[in-house]
């Protein structure tokens, strides 16, 4: 059984970590990044992230200033949906109401609001927030659950898809990521970012591709697709040869990583899109079993291909 | 990097030495201000909430912090300086309100191309932070004001004592003088080999841009 008790005490838990513990993978290319740069104040952005970091998770305070948007990819078994005590509208309730208490309990800013009056409820929860993103797992037993806390200024800049046409090929799929690197990385959001390219199926599912690869994937991981792998390397020598830097004001780490998924396509259009991951990448996953066992801090398993 | 200890409220003596690619720290009392704050204050023409020229604050900060109210008032538990072109919208807002205010420094990040100008011509520093974020919460002292609270904790108008808040890169100085500005060259060098070197020079998409 999945007790909502159960829910309620991990979710939690799992709120406040993701707040002060940054992603394992991003701290680990911050620290390489700040090794590979020779100019002071390109080094001095990278020192001052990981000195900051590590008194903020000290003091469990959050890591950055802009607590995000809060969101959810969701894993539910085909064999844990019969546990969940309350069925799976107790489970919906409570990926909600651990919102609402994290607001307060660690605390996250007030940064919901109606995209039109600007209003907000201060608790961050509103329609369609947090958001939701699930999938089911044929023959599983668990349901995992992933926060993560979207950071504005990558939503505001990172976010771009647009269907291209067959003939605009690998070209125009460089030529577009240039474009949102470009215009964005003279400090309009912070960067380096880890870019996440979502190429395929249709306009939306490109776009969460894009943001799946860029969150989910693990930055510095390779995609297991050699010829793949190899754009990506490719891709990410040519970005950081832009060098804009931290801020825009020069250095080596333009992006800290191209991260590539693709899907199936129709065969008239090239679907792709950007999601620019800013440093603060705070994903965190738990797994609830239908036997009542809990395994906090897993790795995600949402991104399947 | 020459580092600079500076006291609000600014005096143009005390940003004369100041020089674009220096590094700065901050004492005394600023103000955070976001986009609905400039709506309210250019395009409303609303009277400020805080009597800025009474606390000496002529420091600007680009910033929503995140706060939580205490027995004695507010804490600011973390706090993270956003980009200046957010807050300028499509009026040129940053620029209009540095003579407005009588400001001395504006703190954000990014490029924003008309504010070397507006420096030089009304005496006037763009900081920029270093870090993605940093502990700036530990260098507030103390909470002195708030105004227009109805926009929400993050877009309130909050004054801030401020001790040692920095480092912030001085990326324009009073002179005009710009990181980004002296950058631009290298940037479109730069941009312009990564085209060559992946054939993109003359690249151009199936799909007609028509003008608008």
């Amino acid at each position: 059984m999945i007790t909502r008790d159960t829910l309620t005490t991990h979710l939690g838990t799992l709120w406040e970590r993701n707040q002060y513990v940054l992603a394992p993978d991003m701290k680990q290319a911050l620290e390489r990044a700040r090794a590979e740069e020779d100019t002071e104040l390109a080094r001095l952005h990278f020192t001052i992230n990981l000195e900051s970091l590590e008194q903020t998770s000290k003091a469990r305070f959050p890591l950055c200033g802009d607590t995000g948007l809060p969101m959810y990819y969701l894993v539910v078994g085909e064999h844990a949906v019969g546990a969940l005590e309350g069925g799976v509208a107790a489970l919906f309730a409570e990926m909600r109401q651990a919102v609402r208490a994290a607001t307060e309990a660690v605390p996250m800013r007030v940064n919901v609001v109606d995209p039109l009056t600007r209003a907000d409820h201060l608790d961050n929860v509103g329609s369609g927030v947090p958001v939701i993103v699930q999938r089911l797992e044929p023959g599983a037993d668990y349901v995992e659950i992933t926060a993560v806390a979207l950071g504005g200024g990558a939503e505001l800049m990172g976010q771009a898809a647009r269907v291209l046409a067959p003939l605009d090929g690998l070209k125009g799929i460089q030529r577009f990521l240039i474009e949102c690197v470009v215009r964005t990385n003279t400090g309009k959001n912070c960067n380096p970012q880890v870019v996440g390219v979502g190429i395929g199926g249709s306009m939306d599912v490109a776009a969460s591709l894009a943001k799946q690869a860029a969150i989910l994937r693990g930055v510095g991981a390779r995609h297991p697709d050699p010829a793949l792998a190899r754009l990506e390397e490719e891709l990410l020598a040519a970005l950081n040869g832009l060098g804009l830097g931290p801020w825009g004001v020069g250095g080596k780490a333009t992006v800290l990583d191209v991260l590539i998924e693709t899907v199936e396509t129709h065969l008239v259009t090239l679907p792709v899109a950007v999601y620019m991951q800013c440093p603060a990448l705070r994903r965190m996953t738990a797994r609830f079993y239908a036997d009542g066992r809990v395994e906090d801090d897993v790795t995600c398993t949402f991104l399947r291909r | 990097m020459r580092a600079h200890d500076l006291t609000i409220p600014l005096t143009l003596d005390g940003i004369d030495p100041v020089r674009a690619g220096d590094a700065v720290y901050l004492t005394g009392p600023l103000f955070t201000a976001r986009p609905r704050w400039y709506r309210r204050v250019l395009a409303e023409g609303r009277p400020l909430p805080v009597d800025l020229a009474a606390l000496g604050a002529n420091v600007l900060l680009h910033s929503g912090p995140l706060v939580r109210k205490t027995a004695g008032g507010w804490e600011v538990v973390a706090i993270v300086p956003m980009p200046d072109w957010i807050a300028d919208g499509a009026e040129g807002n940053v620029t209009k309100i540095i003579p407005r205010l009588g400001l001395r420094a504006v703190i954000g990040k990014g490029l924003l191309e008309p504010l070397p100008a507006a420096c030089r011509e009304h005496r006037c520093l763009h900081l920029i932070t270093l870090g993605t974020w940093n502990n700036f919460a530990r260098q507030i002292e103390k909470v002195l004001d708030v105004g227009w609270l109805d926009l929400g904790p993050a877009e309130a108008m909050w004054v801030f004592a401020v001790r040692r808040m920095g480092p912030f890169v001085v990326e324009t100085d009073a002179t005009g003088r710009s990181l980004y500005a002296e950058g631009r060259a290298g940037r479109e060098a730069r941009l312009a080999e990564t085209l060559r070197a992946l054939a993109l020079e003359d690249f151009k998409f199936s799909a007609p841009q028509p003008p608008l």
